[in-house]
């Protein structure tokens, strides 16, 4: 029978395989990192899997348990996109993303029992949550590389990169508000209520939008840009946490 | 506006949506600005204009305002032009990836902005054992429904400590037992959905939605999120 008390050594493997992977992509060694990342996948299901046999119930009723399958799909929107795309750093990202919520589990057990309510309990909570997470650090550095340009000076080469970051977190953010409204519908009744989060999230989405449609359209000069991406980056901020401190989040639906 | 909502619910709002994409079709050549870079960059930042004014001052009404369904025309028509000047390549050839992000956007916008007068949200209280059809509409107008809910009982579920887990209303319409739980609402007919939205000892709060458009709402969610997909896979290049 698989536990949370067996955790710690599926923790242990899957971070070391992810600390492997994230050398190897570092010294160039697709194989090998492809192959380690994919243990840590492997190491993460296993648990998941063995856990789910033990509860007689999927595991996605618990704050520990939702932790579990960030660490979980992490790892594994890190993998495809660096397969996709094959980048050094994604990797590494990823893993320090995914081993993050593994310690979460493994330093703080009581979140184990902490149970979720019923509002959360859907099969939607757990990919709308993770691709959200997963796209706003890829923005987060899309967000530091305009910072970079408008300090420093930017060129066509550190806009290449802004661009492949921006429309990989674009495609991510998108299925993250999608399948929130999806749940949403299910849920309160509604695609869409223009709840504050919900609002800030399509501003957020809108900035990128709108990026991505300067770039195709070759207008605006590199300046503009970057601090179009820096005004999208802070509505991020806003969407994440800064709306809870608006008036208006005192009936926002997302306050639990 | 109650009133303006009902003279432009349907059939009126599928004829004037089936004329205005007919006009853009016909125009469109005519008008060519409405599909150029300065008509694409206007309209999504009037947009998010307007939805950054709702975002700080956490006015919603002002959806309902004559700006915001100006501004909202504009980025249709813009969407619905640019759309029909690149749905192809000078070859011929469909450019998949284009149609899904901008028909599928369309399509979801389409939906619930000419969607909105068939809307209906209402709202009744029942108690155990009790036989309704009377529900409030959410301006507060009191409404009968076309059958009788009767609430048979409500039940909490909970964890060991105590916490709630799942709260399950059984009701009776039409001498048929449904159960109905938070993030399981009941369907019904044409667009039709009923949720339970609050709960007590003894009663529950159910939630009448009416949205015969949804279907057309979710099919450009899921082209747009195939359109997501085709962005992840291609990248800048696409």
């Amino acid at each position: 029978m698989i536990g949370w008390n067996e955790f710690i050594w599926f923790g242990a493997g899957a971070t070391v395989a992810a600390l492997v992977a994230s050398v190897m992509s570092f010294c160039s060694r697709r194989k090998a990192s492809v192959i380690f990342a994919s243990v840590t996948i492997g190491i993460l299901l296993a648990f998941i899997i063995g856990l789910w046999i033990t509860l007689d119930r999927p595991p996605m009723r618990t704050t520990g348990e939702t932790r579990l399958w960030y660490s979980f799909f992490a790892m594994v929107s890190g993998l495809a996109t660096y397969l996709r795309w094959g980048y050094k750093w994604i990797l590494p990202f990823s893993s320090v993303l995914s081993t993050v919520f593994i310690l979460l589990n493994i330093l703080k057990p009581e979140i184990h029992d902490q149970t979720l309510m019923p509002a959360l309990q859907s099969p939607w909570f757990i990919p709308h949550v993770t691709v959200y997470m997963f796209s706003y650090s890829l923005l987060g550095c899309s967000f530091l590389i305009a910072l970079y340009s408008l300090i420093k000076g930017s060129d066509e080469k550190m806009m290449k990169a802004a661009d492949t970051l921006v429309y990989i977190g674009t495609a991510f953010l998108t299925f993250g508000m999608l399948s929130g409204s999806i749940w949403a519908k299910q849920a309160w009744g509604h695609y869409w209520a223009w709840d504050p989060k919900e609002t800030w999230a399509l501003i957020t989405w809108l900035g990128y939008i709108l990026y991505i449609h300067l770039r195709i359209l070759k207008k605006g000069q590199a300046n503009i840009l970057c601090i179009l991406l820096i005004f999208a980056f802070v509505c991020l901020q806003m969407c994440w946490w800064g709306v809870n401190l608006l008036p208006a989040a005192e009936n926002s639906m997302h306050i639990y | 506006m109650d009133r303006l909502f009902d003279i432009l619910a349907f059939p009126t709002n599928l004829l004037l949506a089936a004329l205005w994409v007919a006009i853009c079709c016909m125009t469109w050549k005519r008008f060519r600005f409405l599909a150029s870079p300065a008509a694409v960059i206007s309209s999504i930042l009037l947009f998010m204009g307007s939805c950054i004014w709702i975002g700080v001052s956490g006015n919603v009404a002002f959806t309902g305002s004559v700006f915001f369904i100006i501004v909202m025309l504009y980025l249709m028509t813009v969407l619905l032009c640019v759309l029909l000047r690149g749905w192809k390549t000078a070859s011929g050839k469909l450019r998949y990836h284009f149609i899904l992000h901008h028909a599928g956007l369309l399509i979801a916008l389409g939906s619930a902005f000419w969607g909105s007068p068939d809307n209906r949200q209402m709202r009744m209280l029942l108690h155990e054992g009790e036989t309704s059809s009377a529900a409030v509409h959410m301006n507060g107008k009191q409404s009968t429904l076309k059958d009788e809910i009767s609430l048979i009982s409500i039940e909490c579920k909970r964890y060991e400590n105590g916490t709630p887990m799942q709260y399950t209303a059984t009701i009776s319409i039409d001498e048929q037992t449904h159960s109905i739980q938070v993030n399981h609402p009941l369907s019904r007919g044409i667009g039709e959905d009923i949720y339970l939205v609050g709960t007590g000892d003894d009663y529950c709060i159910l939630e009448i939605v009416n949205e015969p458009w949804k279907y057309f709402a979710l099919v450009g969610i899921i082209m747009m999120i195939a359109g997501a997909v085709i962005l992840f896979i291609k990248g800048p290049r696409s």
